[in-house]
């Protein structure tokens, strides 16, 4: 309780400037725009209202930066964490940060509420590795491991996951043909759109327009979540040039078994949107 | 948390969910007696379900050995090592359950089981507890040597621990024969249900990145078949079928009457509250301390029944309809003049008829036919 209380002092302390810029908005965080410009450092609080509780988040803070350019909008977020976890085995986790936008003028704080629905822009650590190397198939989570037969996949050894096209073998990558994102392995990007209505009901949306790219370097992630301000989408925030609209952010700690609800949140930090041309 | 009752431990308990039994239960009947430990059930299973990408180390179903052997490794002494000494007061359990038992800051009391704990499913096969001493000899029926070869599938609980826990509502039972499934299109691979299930039965496939299952085969269920694990078994262990709660039993129902009427097929650890539906005949060899402690208080009387079971016409009788049929049997009846056994479908044809007692065949020792000597086998 007492860190949540912090982090709402927090809140009403600070807001976050979305700067306006005149460029491209590159979902990069090497990009040189967002070497200027202010930041805002958001507290996490341990998330204590839906079960399982995450009492002691690891990730504490996170230091934000925002930027638009009249059609995109495009959210830095860095934090130090002194593991990088991007890969999944059976009882490891990867590290993850979320921001969330309500849909209509607000909604509440538990990932939103019934017909008060939130945007949620979901970065993950094991998406990123996918993109930056290749899908984590079995040859790559286990280099050593050898299996001569999958009865229905064709091809040769490893029996590459792209290349079970046949129904037959198609049946065994359940996820997959049910259009889950984790288990696609050809991922365009490392953000994933969702929408939500309170707590257990996170959903994948149908449009996917976000999009997001992370970097690990001297112990901490750089990431960036961009998403085009308007896609015609029922989902889209409210938001636009000069328009102020709550923002809120999540993060995970894969290193500490940290998912899905083992989250540390932040409250409402209050984004202003720059009107286009605005220093 | 809601106020529920579960009749395996005698008492109402704490349960997220309000209570919603299925319109009929899936459930089986395993007796621990017959099992020789060959694997066909996990290789049937295995062929069938747990042949893509990410499944390699997946038993759905799976026999392992006791009292060392665990797969995942040691998740029932995990998981009764979390719970504590827990206390039974007759039929009553006066323990907490893992749901009661769970800290504030989880839905159920677990733990996630590590990588390295998937990876030896055979170990500890065969390693018989105790020893004997030199000069000394094996005792009946109890041994003072002992091991039992113990077969495993998910339970289809009537509360399901990975239910539970699932925050993202991403698993369900279905109402029409209580089967539990995990939506592969919603799952996010949080593996919560991974922690929650005690019996170890949630199994993450890295490679798709979500939770997989024991899936009850619900394709040949539905169509009247029992699963892959129970048609194959060459030792005609188990028996599919469904079960009704002790207040509506219907003694010619198999799975009712071996659990409800006879009491002889035992719920498996009955105390953690999750009301499994695979249900134990225990094996008598064992000693009656470990089997109370896997199966609850109901043990003496379920081996006291069992082992008389051949002065018993109709539990002889349904024991034969074990693996006899693939068919699911929704009813049976065994007749005293005949001597056999039969099982009926859901449309009351009879679908199998067995005899109890096979006749005996004597045959002279010289075969003047075909001019040879018989030996003396079967």
């Amino acid at each position: 309780m007492l860190a949540l209380s912090v982090s709402v002092a927090d809140a009403q302390q600070k807001s976050l400037t979305v700067r306006y810029v005149n460029s491209a908005v590159p979902a990069d965080p090497g990009w040189s725009g967002w070497e200027t410009g202010p930041s805002v450092e958001v507290t996490l609080a341990p998330q204590t209202v839906a079960q399982p509780y995450l009492l002691s988040p690891s990730i504490k803070r996170l230091t934000v930066k925002a930027v638009h350019n009249g059609g995109w909008i495009a959210f830095l977020l860095a934090w130090k964490d002194a593991t990088k976890s991007s890969v999944m085995y059976t009882d490891t986790f990867r590290d993850a940060v979320a921001l969330m936008v309500p849909v209509g003028k607000s909604a509440p704080i538990r990932m939103g509420g019934p017909n008060e629905r939130a945007l949620i822009l979901h970065w993950k650590a094991d998406w990123q590795e996918d993109i930056d190397k290749t899908f984590q198939d079995v040859a790559q989570l286990y280099p050593n491991a050898w299996l001569d037969w999958y009865p229905f996949a064709p091809g040769e050894p490893p029996y590459d996951i792209r290349h079970w096209t046949n129904p037959e073998a198609r049946r065994y990558l359940t996820g997959w043909v049910l259009g889950n994102p984790r288990s696609q392995p050809d991922k365009r990007t490392a953000a994933e759109e969702q929408i939500a209505e309170g707590f257990s009901t996170l959903t994948t949306n149908e449009r996917q327009s976000a999009v997001g790219k992370g970097v690990y370097a001297n112990g901490g992630w750089r990431v960036v979540i961009a998403r085009p301000l308007v896609t015609g989408d029922p989902n889209d925030p409210a938001w636009g040039p000069g328009k102020v609209v709550p923002v809120a952010f999540a993060a995970w700690d894969g290193g500490e078994k940290e998912i899905g609800a083992r989250k540390g949140i932040s409250d409402w930090i209050t984004a202003k949107l720059n009107p286009v041309g605005a220093k | 948390m809601a106020t529920v009752k579960n009749w395996q431990i005698g008492r109402e308990m704490e349960y997220p969910y309000p209570e919603s039994r299925p319109q009929r239960q899936f459930a089986a009947v395993f007796d621990l007696n017959k099992c020789i430990g060959c694997q066909t059930c996990t290789m049937a299973c295995k062929t069938t379900w747990t042949v893509g990408k990410g499944q390699e180390y997946m038993q759905w179903n799976n026999v392992e050995s006791k009292p060392y052997g665990g797969y995942p490794m040691g998740w029932d002494v995990r998981i009764l090592d979390k719970l504590g000494p827990q206390p039974w007061e007759g039929g009553k359990y006066a323990g907490e359950t893992i749901f009661e038992a769970a800290p504030t800051d989880e839905r159920v009391l677990g733990y996630l089981k590590e990588e390295l704990d998937w990876s030896h499913s055979n170990a500890g096969e065969d390693e018989p507890a105790g020893s004997l001493d030199t000069g000394g000899y094996e005792t009946m029926p109890t041994h003072k040597l002992w091991f039992f070869y113990f077969p495993r599938i998910c339970m289809h609980c009537t509360y399901p621990a990975c239910l539970a826990a699932c925050p993202r509502e991403a698993i369900y039972k279905r109402p029409e024969d209580g089967i539990v499934l995990v939506d592969q299109g919603r799952c996010r691979g949080y593996r919560e249900c991974v922690r929650a299930c005690p019996y170890g039965k949630v199994l993450f496939n890295p490679v798709l990145r979500i939770s997989q299952k024991c899936i009850g085969c619900y394709p040949a269920v539905e169509q009247g078949i029992q699963p892959r694990c129970v048609t194959s078994c060459i030792g005609k262990v188990r028996l599919m079928g469904f079960l009704s709660t002790p207040d509506d039993v219907k003694p010619d129902r198999p799975i009712d009457f071996l659990v409800h009427v006879k009491k002889v097929a035992l719920p498996l650890y009955p105390q953690l509250g999750l009301e499994g539906n695979i249900y134990y005949i225990p094996p008598v060899n064992v000693p009656k301390e470990f089997l109370r402690q896997m199966f609850g208080p109901g043990v003496d009387q379920a081996i006291e029944t069992y082992l008389k079971g051949k002065d018993d016409p109709e539990l002889l009788g349904l024991l034969h309809l074990f693996g006899d049929t693939k068919e699911i049997i929704e009813s049976f009846k065994t007749f005293r003049e005949s001597g056999e056994a039969a099982g009926y479908d859901k449309k009351e044809r009879e679908v199998v008829r067995v005899p109890i007692k096979e006749p005996d065949y004597l045959r002279p020792f010289f075969d003047a036919a075909r001019q040879v000597y018989r030996h003396n086998i079967s």
